[in-house]
């Protein structure tokens, strides 16, 4: 442990990444057991300004702001989490297999890969929110289609770097003592790729929380009030709140939460691959 | 010397590009946000048709006032009923181009309805009278009917005759056979496969050939027998200019209308307050109209009835929506006003029943002494838990109340997600049916998947339009959107069953026909409409719980002045297609430039 979180510490990225990222996960596990979410409207009370008793003020509903981002936080943060750690197994499979094994198998998975990486996103959101329309899509569900459309790019750097890999001379031996396949690649070339597949799993939580606001307003996930990009919709769409003074607090304080968190996970991966890969270390 | 000619160029050129430029300089102008199809075809039967030109460019028989029930005559001076024929005397007028109006047009008009849209198969023929008088030879003379063709601007004047006349051979052709088909429907009897095929094949040949034809393309231009013309049509801009041979050009004094595109809610609430344009009629939150009022002193709002109510409906293929003591309970523990203060704050307000007739005509179609034997559904949750304990319903001691036979009430609200308000009722309803402990959850329906996910079914409970009355508003046209329209057809509600009432038991269905029939006879519609309120008011085929409104933000002094009073019925026009409001104040020279 002390191994894993020391280079964290020394590291100043990943020591502010960390904390923020630490801060989001708790506000999505701790949080709602700690803060009662009461999503009772009060017209009469909509757009307060921040204050003891709501300290991100109330929004259009009446409702209390802070309350619901604490309760959005795990649907976000939850659904950004899977989504990424789905797309980084796909993509680490597809792309080790897409490398290693050669011939027709690399050739057709390569054309897969390909089909993907072109495939506008955005309209084939919009064809399986359709086609996904009349179903209930749990969180898992949601997670894998978002991580059909962040596989693609990891798969095909992987197996770019497995095809370097399996030249070297340590494959070259398992291979004559007889390791077999599976050996040769869990223990000889997925060990070397962990820290490159543990960044990719950092930076596709930007991804995965971008695509995950999206089907949101496709009405494809699971309709949640309290998802922060729910929150920001509603703020700019219905209640149109960047239009009244009065509103102003209710978008911006959504904003600041998505820039923080999405920051925070950038800053920690770049420290992470500082960590992993000295070349990058300015200060050594 | 050299230096002295060149200034003098230099002036005399500068002097004619300014005179030219301020020659240049428009008559006064209008201007609206609306959509169009781009690029413009300028054919009613292409895609996207002409947009929001649509009642500038055409014109119907008439406009119906809803307020007054007053008939505005417009491209028909007068009409009457005769037999099965409705005749119609129009105005001696002219096309945009010059060429006169007549009865041919009417009769060309009239093929292409059948050949391209298959209605009004009502019409079996247009006998051409006179240059000027046309006479519709009718199935039926029912009122409904009657209405929708004075009134309907496709009716008269989409395809004038000197344009699409090369067509017309052909699409009396199609229209005859559509014509055959669809009356061998009516009789109940088979319609035979070559006719199918025949029909099939000539109709698609001939609406692909139409689809694709421009009169723009073909001509330059696109006559209309309309007050105004589409003169230049570009992506973000149509601008349409008063057509001179309308009959009321003269008192027309607004030489221009120009649109810009409505390409988000946001777009238009800048626009209005910037100034950018003269009307329109967006959703606005009440604090961006407050901050509005601030910005822009000058911006008026006129809020009309939609003449449509949003309601709660069921799908009566769910075991537990059967139930009426459930749907009972649900109308006593949903607070309607706070509802219509989150969806649409503007709205009149709600009514404690939800009988079917909309709020704002209560007063006129029911007495006060049939609303004393309805149940009144105000806000009572405690009733609701009285209700549902005495069914057999049970709360256990997470909160959520359980079926007599122990499952947990557990649904879902569907809604429509691009209609924001709606969106908002949904959110709302939602919420405050968790409060009284059903588990309920809120589900949106994607862009362009409403018909196909609410007459498939695949919901438990939906926000929808209720009870509407748009085209004639009567309360018949809203029981027939209940019971044998759009809403039956999507809640699965047994209307032709009997349903036990003060006057025996009834069908709303069948109530439904009767009352269609008296439409025109005042005392008789009464007795059906207190029938059918009673049978939806106890019944519940949906709860209603808001009147909609049609929020009118106009600009009074910055291009143009004359909107009418807040008062004036002409405002009840506007629900089903605002534009005739806006032309006919144009056409009659109330709304004019400001000096």
């Amino acid at each position: 442990m002390k191994e894993f979180i020391r280079p964290i510490l020394m590291n100043r990225k990943a020591f502010i990444g960390f904390i923020l990222l630490s801060i989001f996960i708790l506000m999505a596990t701790i949080g709602p057991m700690i803060v009662p979410l009461n999503l009772s409207s009060n017209f009469a009370e909509r757009y307060k300004p921040p204050s003891f008793q709501h300290p991100y003020g109330t929004d259009y509903f009446g409702i209390d702001i802070f309350q619901q981002m604490v309760h959005g936080a795990r649907s976000v943060v939850g659904l950004s989490v899977l989504a990424s750690f789905f797309a980084v197994i796909i993509g680490a499979i597809i792309g080790i297999a897409r490398g290693y094994i050669g011939g027709f198998v690399s050739k057709f998975l390569d054309t897969i890969i390909t089909i993907f990486l072109v495939i506008p996103s955005f309209p084939a959101l919009l064809i399986m929110a359709a086609i996904f329309a009349d179903r209930s899509l749990n969180m898992i569900t949601v997670a894998l289609i978002i991580a059909m459309w962040l596989w693609a790019p990891l798969a095909k750097q992987i197996s770019a770097q497995v095809f370097s890999i399996k030249s070297r001379e340590f494959i070259e031996t398992s291979k004559m003592l007889n390791l077999g396949t599976f050996y040769i690649l869990f223990k000889d070339i997925m060990p070397l790729l962990l820290p490159y597949i543990f960044i990719n799993f950092i930076t596709q939580l930007k991804g995965a929380m971008e695509f995950s606001v999206g089907l949101m307003f496709l009405g494809l996930a699971k309709f949640d009030p309290t998802h922060w990009g729910v929150m920001l919709n509603y703020a700019l769409y219905q209640a149109g709140a960047l239009y009244t003074p009065r509103g102003f607090h209710y978008p911006i304080i959504i904003m600041i939460h998505i820039v923080l968190l999405i920051y925070g996970g950038i800053l920690f991966a770049q420290g992470i691959e500082e960590i992993f890969n000295p070349k990058l270390r300015r200060y050594e | 010397m050299k230096k002295l000619n060149l200034i003098l160029i230099f002036t005399i050129l500068l002097i004619i590009s300014l005179t030219l430029s301020s020659a240049q300089v428009k008559g006064p102008e209008i201007r609206f946000a609306t959509s169009w199809p781009f690029p413009f075809h300028g054919n009613a039967f292409g895609p996207g048709a002409i947009g929001g030109a649509w009642w500038f460019a055409y014109e119907p028989f008439s406009y119906y006032i809803p307020a007054t029930g007053e008939y505005i005559p417009r491209l028909a001076t007068s009409w009457k009923v005769e037999g099965n024929k409705l005749i119609v005397n129009l105005r001696k007028t002219k096309w945009s181009d010059g060429t006169p109006f007549t009865a041919k047009d009417i009769e060309c008009n009239v093929a292409f309805l059948h050949a391209m849209w298959e209605w009004p198969y009502e019409i079996a023929e247009v006998e051409v009278r006179s240059e000027n008088t046309v006479a519709l030879v009718l199935s039926s003379t029912h009122p409904f009917l009657i209405h929708s063709l004075l009134t309907d601007g496709a009716i008269s004047t989409l395809a004038p005759s000197h344009v699409y006349g090369k067509f017309l051979a052909e699409a009396k052709e199609v229209a005859s056979l559509g014509r055959r088909i669809w009356q061998l429907g009516v009789e109940g009897k088979k319609v035979p496969e070559d006719l199918k095929k025949d029909y099939e094949k000539k109709a698609s040949s001939f609406r692909a050939k139409i689809n694709e034809f421009s009169p723009i393309k073909e001509r330059g231009r696109m006559p209309v027998v309309g007050t105004y013309e589409p003169v230049r049509v570009t992506q973000t801009e149509m601008v349409l200019e008063k057509n001179k041979n309308h009959w009321t050009a003269s008192k027309n004094r607004i030489s221009r209308v120009v649109f810009r595109r409505w390409s988000s809610n946001e777009f238009v609430w800048a626009s209005l307050v910037a100034g950018e344009i003269d009307a329109a009629h967006p959703s606005i939150p009440k604090d961006v109209v407050d901050q509005f009022n601030l910005l822009n002193p000058n911006l008026k709002l006129k809020a009309v009835s939609d003449l449509s109510e949003f309601a709660l409906v069921f799908n009566f293929e769910k075991p537990l929506f059967k139930d009426l003591n459930l749907r009972k309970a649900i109308a006593y523990a949903l607070n309607r006003a706070k509802v219509r203060d989150i969806a649409a704050w503007q709205a009149k307000d709600v009514s404690d029943y939800s009988h079917g007739v909309l709020k704002s005509m209560e007063k006129t179609w029911l007495s006060t002494d049939l609303l004393k034997t309805l149940t009144n559904y105000t806000y009572n949750p405690a009733k609701a838990e009285s209700i549902l304990k005495e069914a057999g319903y049970t709360k256990g001691s997470d909160g959520l109340w359980r079926t007599p036979d122990g499952k947990v009430v557990a649904f879902a609200v569907s809604v429509y997600g691009p209609h924001s308000d709606w969106v908002l009722a949904a959110r709302e309803i939602t919420e405050q049916l968790k409060n009284f402990g059903f588990k309920v959850e809120l589900k949106i329906i994607p862009e362009g998947m409403r018909d196909t996910i609410m007459r498939g079914g695949d919901y438990e409970t939906a926000v929808e339009f209720g009870t509407a009355w748009w085209g004639y508003p009567h309360p018949a046209t809203g029981y027939t959107r209940l019971y044998q329209g759009e809403v039956v057809d999507f809640t699965r509600f047994p209307a032709k069953s009997n349903f036990k009432t003060p006057w025996g038991n009834l069908s709303p269905y069948e109530l439904t026909e009767k009352l269609q029939e008296v439409t025109s006879k005042p005392a008789e519609a009464k007795d059906y409409v207190a029938k059918l309120a009673y049978i939806t008011n106890e019944y519940l085929p949906m709860i209603s719980f808001l009147e909609k409104v049609l929020p009118i933000f106009y600009l009074d002094g910055k291009r143009v002045v004359g909107w009418p009073n807040p008062e004036d019925p002409r405002w009840s026009l506007a629900p089903g297609g605002i534009e005739r409001l806006y032309v006919l104040l144009l056409s009659n020279g109330e709304l004019r430039p400001k000096l």
